[in-house]
């Protein structure tokens, strides 16, 4: 075996230390779901901008009552795992004038990204640096040893009070139980969710029934064409490339599992 | 009175001299706009000032319209001399928040508000006169009555200006008859209706009433979600918040066609894939090739009831219809049919033909339609603002007898 081709952008659900030591080289679908998950994105944050929950419930009240709404413009978007997906969000959240923020492992690579206006490295002063600054969190990382558990109690802590976290890398970069407790007590405004630890999220988890959570079924990139795009990927990009001994795109850094 | 004769002879004799006080300027007031703008803007963040260029416009080129996002500030030429008063009745209510700056702030040298109310009753008309009052700042919701009253009884006044976009609230022959100039908020509402406007496209495109479904009953089914890339953005009424929004949708990949009055006035614009004029076939065909259709016009006698049964049966399958123009542009019952019955997935509106929307209106309970209560441009500061830009923006032109921005065309409506 020479190489390993993952449909998905997300290779965690294939890592082993067998594949981490052999020689194969691996490739993903690094590029191929993200734009679509950049219009999530804008979605979940107008759906706290302009209380989209409390239009619902005054509809279904029959209730005429005026309020006023946010403005997405001027407002701060910090990008936690500046990848595909992250640039693509920014690229969307700059159309809107928000101001970006992005976190990612070599800060260096974004120093002349248009669509960015801080890089910061992925210490942990820098992760609360973010949620206490911006007004809009999103986690677009991928899920490695490193980043597994990244957003926990202590970073909650430091969560400004009107902020909206939004995760569309994977559940378990979020302490889940430190996330809920951090909602319950107020400790910021809400969170728009397409991934969990565990997936089906189970009929028992608290996030069901909580008013300041958006839960979907971790399908927000999930269209009718994506998994035929992708595998479409495989056969005119990366194979065409194979058999001429040409570089391959999107190689995988297996030790840094993404 | 002495006084009053010598301020007036004094200000005779500073008007010949000035020469920006000719006729020419002056006219240009009255006639209706007739060059072509061209304005651009980039998608990422990265804003260029609009430009247009007018065969009327004064030497310097500034702009004739107002953009909150993309105007530049005070480009009126600050040094020149003021060369006429504004004296300023304000149809308003006294305890609007929106309006302190006016009321109690500092307004530019040579302009007072001499008159604050909602209703006529409220006016000494001899006092009003005697004041010279010439500037009519209107925000009332119910000024329609009062201003035409104001106009026959007050004939110093030269100019009106609405502080909100639609002049829909205040037409009335009085308005369209007299000889005052009228500016409104044009451009200052804009960029939060297209967020709305996303907003609404994205409500449907990820459907979300079905997560909110699924949700309520603990359901984990995932479903096929539809990509707002490439999908088709029809605008119906190409006007300041019809460009925002396409500019947001351009920048989602979405193509972007258009319907306005003048169509050349669009020609060479980045934002717009396809420009139609404003006759039923058009409107017709621009509804069967859109994906998501956006009415975002001004109410005129000629957009009355203008989208109706036959625009919505030309619609496209599936299609979705967003209204932030004004609500009578839609037949109600017509809009209503194509929700239950088809062509319409689905609509999302925040301005509905009677407001409040009465309770026994059929769009509070259609599960497919997502209602606001005219409030999606309604920010913690729109309309301080809005009353920031006549101070700050036409005041000191008006007072320089220089064009002021936002000019509508009585006749037109808009």
């Amino acid at each position: 075996i020479e190489w390993i081709h993952s449909r998905s952008a997300g290779i965690d659900y294939v890592t082993s230390p067998t594949l981490s030591n052999s020689k194969a080289i691996m490739t993903n679908a690094k590029g191929s779901f993200s734009s679509t998950l950049a219009e999530y994105t804008m979605m979940a944050i107008a759906y706290y901008a302009k209380d989209l929950p409390r239009l619902l419930q005054q509809k279904q009240d029959k209730n005429w009552s005026k309020y006023s709404v946010q403005e997405i413009r001027g407002s701060s978007l910090g990008i936690i795992g500046y990848g595909d997906i992250g640039r693509a969000s920014a690229t969307l959240a700059k159309a809107y004038g928000m101001k970006v923020v992005a976190l990612r492992r070599n800060p260096a690579l974004s120093n002349n990204d248009p669509c960015v206006d801080l890089v910061y490295d992925n210490s942990k002063e820098s992760i609360h640096k973010v949620m206490n600054t911006c007004d809009y969190i999103l986690i677009s990382a991928p899920l490695t040893a490193q980043t597994k558990g990244m957003i926990d109690k202590e970073a909650f802590v430091h969560m400004n009070k009107n902020a909206v976290l939004i995760n569309v890398g994977r559940g378990p970069i979020i302490d889940e139980d430190a996330m809920i407790e951090a909602l319950k007590k107020g400790m910021f405004k809400g969170v728009a969710l397409d991934v969990f630890a565990t997936e089906p999220l189970p009929s028992e988890s608290e996030l069901w029934e909580m008013n300041n959570v958006l839960i979907s079924p971790h399908n927000m990139d999930m269209t009718e064409t994506f998994m035929h795009e992708a595998t479409e990927f495989f056969v005119h990009e990366n194979i065409p490339r194979f058999i001429r001994d040409e570089t391959l795109l999107n190689p995988v850094d297996k030790a840094a599992g993404y | 009175m002495i006084n009053r004769l010598l301020i007036c002879i004094y200000f005779l004799v500073l008007s010949s001299l000035t020469a920006s006080l000719s006729f020419e300027s002056l006219s240009l007031h009255f006639t209706r706009r007739a060059f072509s703008t061209v304005s651009s803007s980039t998608l990422i963040g990265l804003t260029t000032s609009t430009t247009s260029t007018s065969t009327l416009s004064s030497s310097n080129g500034e702009e004739q319209y107002w953009n909150r996002e993309t105007s530049s500030r005070k480009q009126y030429q600050d040094s020149k001399p003021i060369s006429q008063m504004a004296n300023i009745i304000c149809l308003s209510d006294p305890h609007d928040d929106a309006n302190q700056r006016l009321y109690h702030g500092n307004l530019p040298k040579g302009a007072q508000v001499i008159a604050v109310g909602s209703e006529i009753d409220h006016f000494d008309i001899g006092k009003l006169k005697e004041a010279n009052a010439n500037v009519i700042f209107v925000s009332h919701p119910k000024s329609r009555e009062p201003l035409a009253k104001l106009i026959q009884q007050v004939p110093s006044i030269q100019w009106i200006h609405s502080r909100s976009a639609g002049i829909d609230f205040i037409t009335s022959n009085e308005l369209s008859n007299c000889g005052a100039m009228v500016t409104n908020a044009k451009g200052c509402f804009s960029s939060t209706l297209a967020e709305y406007t996303m907003m609404a496209i994205s409500f449907f495109a990820k459907d979300l009433p079905r997560l909110l479904k699924q949700k309520h009953s603990k359901t984990w089914e995932k479903y096929c979600v539809e990509e707002i890339r490439g999908k088709t953005l029809g605008i119906i009424g190409y006007g300041d918040i019809g460009r925002a929004a396409g500019t947001l949708a351009k920048a989602y990949g979405m193509k972007v066609i258009a319907l306005r009055r003048n169509p050349q006035n669009s020609q060479g614009d980045p934002i717009c894939d396809e420009v139609y004029s404003n006759d039923k076939t058009s409107l017709c065909r621009l509804v069967s090739k859109s994906d998501y259709i956006l009415c975002a016009a001004p109410l005129t006698p000629e957009t009355r009831g203008l989208i109706d049964e036959k625009v919505f049966s030309s619609a496209k399958k599936n299609s979705v219809f967003i209204n932030v123009g004004r609500g009578p542009i839609v037949e109600e019952d017509a809009l209503i049919e194509a929700l239950k019955n088809g062509p319409l997935k689905g609509a999302a509106l925040d301005v509905v033909a009677t407001e409040p929307l009465p309770k026994d209106s059929e769009l509070w309970t259609l599960e497919n339609v997502l209602l606001s209560p005219h409030n999606m441009d309604m920010t913690e500061t729109f309309m301080h603002e809005a009353t920031e830009f006549f101070i700050e923006e036409n005041l000191p032109r008006f007072l320089r007898n220089d064009p002021l921005l936002n000019l509508v065309d009585k006749v037109a409506g808009y």
